[in-house]
């Protein structure tokens, strides 16, 4: 299954058309999953990777957090697996971006077409860019 | 008696460090001889700055900046005093530099630590020395260290060893000698002291000899893994 060759061109006026509508979420499903951070994040990762073990994205999580807090104790990352596996994991799996198997912990991200790949890096560097404007 | 444990358990208790930095950016040489596995795991690009994971056998531990462990690893690395009072994420950090080595080793950077060991004792001169030699000849090729030790200071010195014969007349105060249990006798080189008056002069050394002459074990100066070797012989 390719993916959609189309990139986020706002200017064009042209619509969107995908192969695959099947795999395409809808509207509220795919901005519904985008609203929390760490899900933004979890997002992003399997983008990047395609495919990661929880325990390595709980990781990254915790080094995103660095950023605020200088240290990430064995509680904080604790709560943040938890949150992974019983929260936002399978809200993104229900939302049809990932695919997420309980039993081996490991995760990964579905064809998506390529306006929602780039949806994903916009928010990245949209809370990037605002993450660094804090800290300054 | 076990060494074997004393071994198993310091080589369990190696903590694995997961270092995200994309480039790759060397550890080996700052933490390789420590009890210490590094591993390096790319970061999704452009997203923040390279940071390690510490972990404690499975469980996770702490995650720092690569920045603020590299400023840990700039000597002279100072353990804080109240370090019973720090959290347990820096505490884990602090863990990282034990100074528990693991390592492979052959015998001649093994004999140089054992001096240094021995030098502590020397200085010290009170408290329980227990060294084992694996053969008769390796025990009378450093007998005159050991007599010196038994007989100018006042340690009690234990010397194990496997007798080669009925013959080998071994007793021969002040030193005491063991020859039990000839397995773990014969197949470890070790070295304990508990420091007598000053504990923080306590030390020990296990090392198992493997295939090819090489000695596979750690020495510390860590007080609950000297203490754990010492349950041992004891």
């Amino acid at each position: 299954m390719g993916r959609d060759n189309q990139s986020l061109d706002l200017d064009d006026d042209e619509l969107w058309t995908f192969t695959d509508w099947e795999s395409v979420p809808s509207s509220d499903r795919l901005y519904r999953a985008l609203t929390d951070q760490d899900r933004r994040r979890a997002l992003y990762c399997l983008l990047e990777y395609e495919e990661q073990s929880i325990d390595e994205m709980t990781d990254i999580l915790a080094g995103w957090e660095l950023f605020q807090n200088g240290v990430v104790g064995n509680e904080a990352w604790e709560q943040t697996r938890t949150q992974l596996v019983h929260v936002h994991l399978p809200m993104l799996e229900d939302c049809g971006l990932i695919e997420y198997d309980a039993d081996s912990g490991d995760a990964q991200i579905k064809t998506l077409p390529d306006p929602v790949r780039d949806l994903i890096r916009f928010t990245q560097k949209y809370d990037r860019s605002l993450m660094a404007h804090d800290l300054r | 008696m076990s060494l074997a444990t004393v071994v198993e358990r310091a080589e369990q208790q190696r903590k694995l460090v997961t270092v995200y930095d994309g480039d790759g950016e060397l550890f080996e040489d700052q933490l390789s001889t420590r009890n210490v596995t590094v591993v390096h795991r790319p970061l999704p690009p452009g997203v923040f700055e390279a940071f390690v994971a510490i972990r404690d056998g499975e469980s996770f531990e702490a995650a720092i900046p690569l920045s603020d462990l590299r400023e840990f690893l700039t000597p002279p690395i100072r353990r804080p005093g109240d370090f019973d009072d720090l959290s347990p994420e820096y505490r884990a950090i602090f863990t990282l530099f034990d100074d528990t080595v693991f390592a492979s080793l052959d015998r001649r950077q093994l004999l140089a630590t054992v001096r240094e060991l021995e030098d502590r004792a020397w200085r010290t001169a009170e408290g329980e020395l227990h060294v084992g030699f694996q053969s008769v000849v390796a025990f009378r090729e450093q007998e005159p260290v050991y007599r010196r030790l038994a007989e100018e200071t006042d340690l009690d010195v234990h010397v194990y060893t496997v007798p080669e014969s009925s013959t080998d007349e071994l007793s021969d105060p002040p030193i005491t000698f063991h020859t039990e249990p000839i397995e773990d006798v014969g197949r470890f080189w070790f070295f304990a002291f508990d420091g007598g008056p000053d504990p923080s002069q306590n030390c020990a050394m296990v090392a198992e000899q493997r295939d090819g002459g090489s000695y596979y074990g750690f020495w510390t100066y860590d007080r609950p893994m000297v203490d754990r070797v010492f349950e041992e012989l004891r």
